[in-house]
């Protein structure tokens, strides 16, 4: 794969206030590569970077091999999808998709081509002559990925381009939202902070917090292989176990209980044991709260629906898992 | 919350009281005669807005519409950027940015109008200057005329336009710049397509102000531009105060009032024409 983007030695400071320390990244043509972190991480930040929004207070920014750090965004040949889509509220839905193409001087007929062609591919085409304010939240955004689409740009940004809509509809443009990056061969770079849009749309995810790049990896590898307590505790949900001086993440899941006073059990023995505190119903599984021994920690499991044991609140059970489902991570 | 309406009855009655029924009065006169003594005769004719009708008025007219437009155009060529850069500013700094448009409005009126005759007439300070760095060697006529008036207009309405069009700019979102710039749009492309276009609502409220206001002016014209410019403004006051022919003063003034109401319709026929999007702006803030 060819990389697209570099970013050298980023930092950045605001006034006083040092938000990336200092950062090195490299983006993939063709990837989905996403950016991931709680709120003030610095992603949106970097994702600025790379449109020209912000500038680094040291490092350089390369986009197919030339040095663009300097370069203001509308000299970019890349195009972002805003947060609140940012549309001109003055123009159609086809000016909005115009405004970029008439920018480069595209020939008309071209670009009435080419607006047909994303009309057609974020299924605009009914709504062409509405402004902003006649459409909803969702045909909005479509507008907004529509309008940056046309440019053809090397790299699409998108700021957490979901983040407005409601829960059914972000779970369907997620899936167009793939399936249109996939379909185009365009390397996508998204901001989010939800882990669970995350993992189901993106070839790589980095995380970050407080400007640092905690992990870098396939979401399949974040998820098992999580290489320190914050990502273990961001992706998904995971219980800490301290054995001697090493720290193990596990996920519910692969946490598994027995009856304390179990014997002859076909399974490793219990490491640890506790009390059960609660049972919280959640659709497909319950989640058993259990609260460790000689400790005030709480971890949770999951009880399935056709579990043998049902579980009860005060219980006393055993702790088990198999040594190749728990990840030895670095502590924070 | 029925009961809510109630609030709006001491503003209403105000308006009925002080604005309707004088109005309606003043309607009812310009449809009278007058005796040469000047007292209102009510026996119903037009002889007043036919007598609009002479050249001598319709010049007038012309004159006060001429001045009220160029006041306007100048207003906003002059108050848009300064608006603009208000708006830039680091937020503590606009208050006082605005203020400062706002302090003269502290001052009579009258005394600033008589200000201004004291920098520009012949022995003022304006000439004084120039003659004394050798720039000149007569006074110049710097006042009674045209010029005068129209330098005393902007002068007093320039705030009307800065303050709409100020608002109108500090409301636009500037991720639509941001938005702009991104999509290949150098800043002043932006500024055209962008900014110009959503700031419009502000410009035009500020042409309306200013605009209506200069119609009506009678003191500027009076104080800086001496016998020779008279307004409309000057030709009803002096129906009304010196040649007590009230009849023609109030036709003239249902006439004035007739032509800003058709004027301000027609404008905001056009920006709305030329403007589709604007009202969408808004719905969407």
């Amino acid at each position: 794969m060819n990389e697209l983007i570099r970013l050298e030695g980023i930092t950045k400071k605001f006034g006083e206030h040092l938000i990336i320390p200092t950062l090195d990244l490299t983006i993939n043509d063709g990837e989905f590569v996403t950016l991931l972190g709680p709120s003030g991480c610095g992603k949106t930040t970097l994702l600025r970077m790379i449109a020209g929004l912000e500038t680094p207070t040291t490092g350089k920014v390369i986009l197919d091999g030339q040095d663009i750090t300097k370069l203001p965004p509308y000299k970019r040949n890349v195009n972002m999808v805003f947060q609140n889509y940012a549309l001109f509220p003055h123009m159609t839905v086809t000016d909005n998709i115009h405004f970029g193409l008439k920018m480069q001087s595209v020939p008309n007929d071209e670009a009435q081509e080419r607006i047909n062609q994303v009309l057609y591919l974020t299924q605009l085409e009914q709504f062409r002559d509405r402004y902003p304010a006649q459409l909803s939240g969702g045909q909005q955004q479509r507008v907004a990925i529509a309008r940056a689409l046309v440019n053809s740009p090397k790299v699409l940004l998108l700021d957490e381009p979901l983040g407005a809509l409601d829960y059914q509809l972000r779970k369907k443009l997620q899936l167009e939202l793939k399936n249109l990056q996939r379909g185009l061969g365009l390397t996508f770079v998204f901001v989010t902070h939800d882990q669970e849009e995350a993992l189901t749309m993106s070839d790589r995810i980095v995380i970050m917090h407080d400007g640092v790049i905690q992990q870098d990896g396939d979401p399949n590898g974040i998820y098992h292989h999580p290489k320190n307590t914050f990502v273990a505790r961001f992706i998904g949900e995971s219980n800490f176990f301290d054995i001697g001086s090493d720290t193990f993440a596990l996920r519910p899941e692969k946490l598994n209980l027995c009856p304390e006073d179990e014997e002859n059990a076909d399974h490793p023995k219990p490491k640890f044991f506790g009390t059960v505190a609660d049972i919280v119903f959640y659709g497909t599984i319950d989640k058993v709260f259990i609260r460790l021994d000689n400790t005030n920690q709480t971890v949770i499991a999951y009880q399935y629906f056709d579990d043998v044991h049902r579980w009860q609140p005060d219980d006393r059970v055993g702790l088990w898992w198999y040594d190749r489902d728990g990840v030895k991570v670095e502590k924070e | 919350m029925k009961n809510g309406k109630l609030l709006i009855a001491p503003s209403m009655l105000w308006l009925g009281f002080f604005f309707i029924i004088p109005m309606l009065i003043v309607v009812a006169v310009s449809f009278a005669a007058r005796t040469p003594y000047g007292q209102v005769v009510f026996n119903w004719n037009i002889n007043n807005y036919l007598r609009f009708l002479e050249p001598l008025y319709l010049s007038i007219f012309a004159q006060t519409l001429l001045v009220a437009l160029v006041t306007t155009v100048v207003t906003i060529l002059m108050g848009y950027p300064l608006a603009y850069y208000i708006a830039q500013l680091p937020k503590r700094w606009q208050q006082p940015g605005l203020i400062l448009c706002m302090i003269p409005f502290w001052i009579n009126f009258l005394i600033r109008s008589y200000a201004w005759v004291i920098i520009l007439r012949a022995q003022g300070v304006l000439n004084t200057l120039l003659l004394k760095m050798g720039f000149i060697e007569q006074p110049l006529q710097l006042l009674y005329n045209e010029g005068a008036v129209m330098l005393g207009m902007i002068y007093s309405l320039l705030p009307f336009m800065i303050l709409p069009i100020y608002v109108s700019i500090e409301q636009l979102d500037r991720r639509l710049l941001e938005a702009a710039s991104d999509l290949g749009a150098p800043p002043f492309t932006a500024f055209r397509k962008i900014t110009l276009p959503l700031t419009m609502p502000g410009v035009a409220a500020g042409t309306i102000l200013v605009f209506i206001s200069s119609l009506g002016m009678f003191v500027v014209p009076d104080v800086m531009g001496g016998a020779k410019s008279a307004l409309v403004g000057n030709l009803i006051q002096n129906q009304f105060l010196s040649a007590r022919d009230w009849p023609f003063g109030s036709a003239l003034s249902i006439v004035l009032a007739a032509l800003s109401l058709l004027l301000i319709i027609l404008y905001y026929r056009a920006i709305q024409a030329q403007n589709g999007g604007a009202e969408n702006a808004k719905n969407m803030a």
